[in-house]
């Protein structure tokens, strides 16, 4: 420091003292972002760190409501949510950098336990006496792997159809009598179908997406993943012949027609088709009667079970159920604590879980409580009222479970690839299925082979 | 320094003074946040990601040297590949020139003396500070076939409407359209090369007689081609790697049927949904070896085209 303009500056710091300076406080600044080094200085306290998904809207932070009631009853334990929107990246870097949440939402347990990114939870589930038959067995199986059940199944998306009952009238339909075969529904669907005086289709009845295909393909009573031999089905005839049904319909319809109608608002938007009276039929989760009842609250509809290919009480068994799971990560640091939590969220409290956060339970013995939980707070005159024992229904039938393998993501993207290959005619089914069959087999069988 | 060359006064022998250790240090510590995050945050990854292409790296188990495997699977095995490389040079064939033609055309206007000159390079400049994503959802918006703005302007003109992210045909055009709404960088460096060019060169033509495309043909285009040549590799290398738009616009699934699936969305899928962390880094490192070789051309073809002010040519 050149001492001699002492008098014309300001006291200055010397380089040392900046850079002392700067390190404390950088360090403090990195303390002050790590809440969980103030809490373990806390005696006897728990902190458990939630990563879930953020399900958008209304929708998000609602599991808070059961995390609060926990610690309530377990005044030692706090629970630190995240609702991530990009939860599995999120999971994913945490989990390499050494830091893994105690509990992780997870739509791709398989994938992640063949890595051992999960603990497995059959010793717990062992000592609590819960078995396969008490959850939703779509779920259990997609969780399991080596025997050894990964994650647990935390909510199941129980999807019906909704139809327009105001609709069925106009066209000449009996409201009360919904489709219960697929042959039914699509002659419902063709006779729903309007076109003005140009040729453009004004009223339509159903609009296929490529989310649906994988439940058409179990209800045409096909098979998407053979997990005894680790075979890729794809190509099975009865989701090929599935695949040219919805071909057809829309062949029917008009390529150009289905498209422009597919771009109209969805049924959570305001001004939606379904609202407007342009859409007949539609399939989702029973948590579609808040929308419903913002945006279309003088609609007359109805739900019923998803349309099965003859009809027979049988054949409900092809139900595909997905839903959301929760695992805990191998490195997590309090596993035991974070088995509690679970287990007091999903399982012994199930049915108030799923009336509090619009989730359907997918611990079966929940289900009736739920029933009467939901009723309640829909109220006697809500038009879902007397349709939530579908919904339950669903949960005590369904079987089939999202393929079980390592390569669900990218089996995923191939089925939508090919849905979209042939719905514009690039592609024959047979075609499309069997590109989709060769492609996840290979990368199956390298995945299988390399780790 | 060969002191017997130099003048016939010795010149003391070149040592650190103890200010000159000091100011290098002063020196060291201004540019050491710089150096610090381009260690840590560029230099760190980027040769992380390369040891990674020789791996079966899937982020959760440690990885297993797997040697060139990820390089020959990209172009034996992956049904895409081929797919994404051709989507991506159509995309760049497409937007590079575009970019370079209307940005250098909207400059060119903007340089003439008009009154509310300054309001027009503003609002012309303002699209281009919208952070990408928002310019992704509200162009998927105002594209939207049925209730989208663009489209009712179609019908208003009595023209059909275009299935713009629908239409397989339509997506990639409508991809370059966003882009062009962006390209206010571009037009801000090109109204500064076209500031530079000397008056006195234009006075002289206008002497001579010239027409005004006599004079951009044979002045202006000449005296900024360094600053187009600029542009030209910048825009390779970003379109080359375009992913953000596309990834919104399709919701990331590369559609419609596959129209959009570019070599970096390809990357993403594979690293972030596949957990293929070490057959991605390998993608990426081919894409960077790519770019560097068309590069490499674009520069040394320059002196057949760029003219610079200094030169005598």
């Amino acid at each position: 420091m050149n001492k001699n303009l002492s008098f014309a500056a300001p006291s200055m710091l010397s380089r040392r003292q900046f850079l002392q300076g700067s390190a404390v406080l950088a360090t403090l600044a990195g303390m002050g972002f790590n809440p969980g080094v103030l809490r373990l200085l806390a005696q006897d306290q728990v902190a458990l760190s939630l990563l879930s998904g953020d399900w958008g809207g209304n929708y998000n932070e609602l599991l808070k409501k059961i995390g609060d009631l926990y610690s309530t009853e377990n005044p030692n334990i706090t629970i630190d949510w995240d609702f991530s929107p990009t939860q599995h990246d999120e999971l994913l870097t945490r989990i390499a950098g050494g830091t893994p949440p105690d509990l992780a939402l997870t739509y791709e347990p398989n994938t992640l336990a063949r890595l051992g990114a999960f603990v497995s939870l059959t010793p717990y589930l062992e000592a609590a006496g819960l078995k396969r038959e008490n959850f939703v067995t779509a779920l259990w199986d997609e969780a399991t792997y080596d025997g050894q059940l990964y994650a647990l199944p935390g909510g199941a998306d129980y999807i019906a159809l909704f139809y327009s009952k105001d609709m069925y009238r106009a066209a000449g339909l009996d409201p009360e009598k919904p489709p219960t075969t697929v042959a039914q529904f699509d002659e419902y669907n063709r006779t729903l179908t309007e076109r003005d005086a140009s040729g453009n289709v004004t009223r339509v009845g159903y609009l296929p997406i490529a989310g649906h295909l994988l439940q058409w393909g179990f209800v045409f009573g096909g098979n998407w993943y053979d997990v005894e031999n680790q075979r890729v089905t794809a190509n099975d005839p009865a989701i090929v012949a599935a695949l040219q049904w919805l071909y057809e319909y829309v062949q029917f319809l008009g390529y150009d027609q289905y498209i422009a109608l597919t771009q109209l608002p969805g049924v959570f938007e305001p001004g939606n088709s379904f609202a407007t009276g342009i859409l007949g039929h539609f399939f989702e989760g029973f948590w579609t009667y808040e929308p419903l009842d913002n945006h279309a609250p003088d609609l007359d509809y109805g739900v019923a079970l998803w349309p099965t290919l003859n009809g027979t009480e049988a054949e409900k068994a092809n139900y595909q159920t997905g839903g959301w799971l929760f695992g805990i990560p191998s490195a997590a640091p309090n596993p035991d604590a974070a088995w509690e939590f679970m287990k007091y969220a999903f399982v012994d409290n199930a049915a108030k879980m799923g009336v509090d956060t619009v989730n359907g339970p997918a611990y079966l013995p929940a289900l009736p409580d739920w029933e009467t939980g939901l009723a309640e707070v829909l109220g006697a005159d809500n038009r879902l009222n007397p349709y939530i024992n579908v919904f339950a229904e669903i949960g005590a039938t369904a079987t089939k479970s999202r393929p079980a393998m390592p390569v669900s993501a990218y089996y995923s993207d191939e089925r939508t690839r090919a849905f979209e290959a042939v719905l514009i005619g690039e592609k024959t089914a047979q075609q499309a299925l069997d590109e989709v069959t060769q492609n996840v087999q290979a990368e199956l069988d390298r995945t299988l082979a390399s780790t | 320094m060969d002191q017997a060359k130099s003048f016939s006064t010795p010149v003391p022998r070149r040592r650190w003074s103890s200010t000159a250790i000091r100011n290098n240090l002063n020196g060291w510590l201004f540019v050491s946040p710089w150096v610090i995050g381009f260690l840590v945050l560029t230099l760190y990854p980027s040769l992380s990601s390369l040891y990674y292409s020789f791996t079966n790296y899937n982020i959760i188990q440690p990885a297993q040297w797997v040697g060139l495997e990820n390089y020959r699977l990209i172009f034996t095995s992956d049904p895409l590949f081929l797919t994404a490389v051709r989507n991506t040079i159509f995309y760049v064939l497409l937007h590079v020139p575009l970019t370079i033609i209307v940005s250098l055309g909207i400059a060119m206007l903007l340089n003439i003396n008009l009154r509310g000159q300054a309001l027009y390079r503003t609002l012309i400049f303002l699209p281009s500070v919208v952070p990408e994503i928002v310019v992704g959802l509200l162009w998927s918006w105002m594209l939207n076939p049925q209730f989208g703005v663009s489209n009712i302007i179609l019908k208003a003109l009595g023209l059909p409407s275009i299935g713009w992210l629908t239409d397989p045909s339509w997506s990639k055009p409508a991809l370059v359209m966003i882009g062009l709404w962006g390209v206010g960088n571009s037009i801000v460096i090109y109204l500064a090369a076209l500031q530079d060019v000397p008056e006195h060169l234009y006075e002289a033509a206008s002497i001579d007689g010239a027409s005004v495309w006599a004079k951009t043909r044979y002045i202006t285009l000449p005296m900024i081609t360094p600053t187009i040549l600029f542009n030209l590799i910048l825009g390779i290398i970003y379109g080359i790697q375009t992913f953000t738009n596309a990834f919104i616009i399709s919701k990331g699934t590369g559609g419609p049927v596959d129209s959009t699936t570019f070599y970096g969305l390809l990357i993403y899928r594979n690293a972030f949904s596949y957990l293929k962390m070490g057959y991605a880094s390998a993608m990426a490192w081919l894409l960077f070896v790519v770019i560097l070789i068309i590069t490499l051309v674009v520069f040394k073809t320059s002196g057949r085209w760029v003219f610079y002010s200094g030169d005598t040519k």
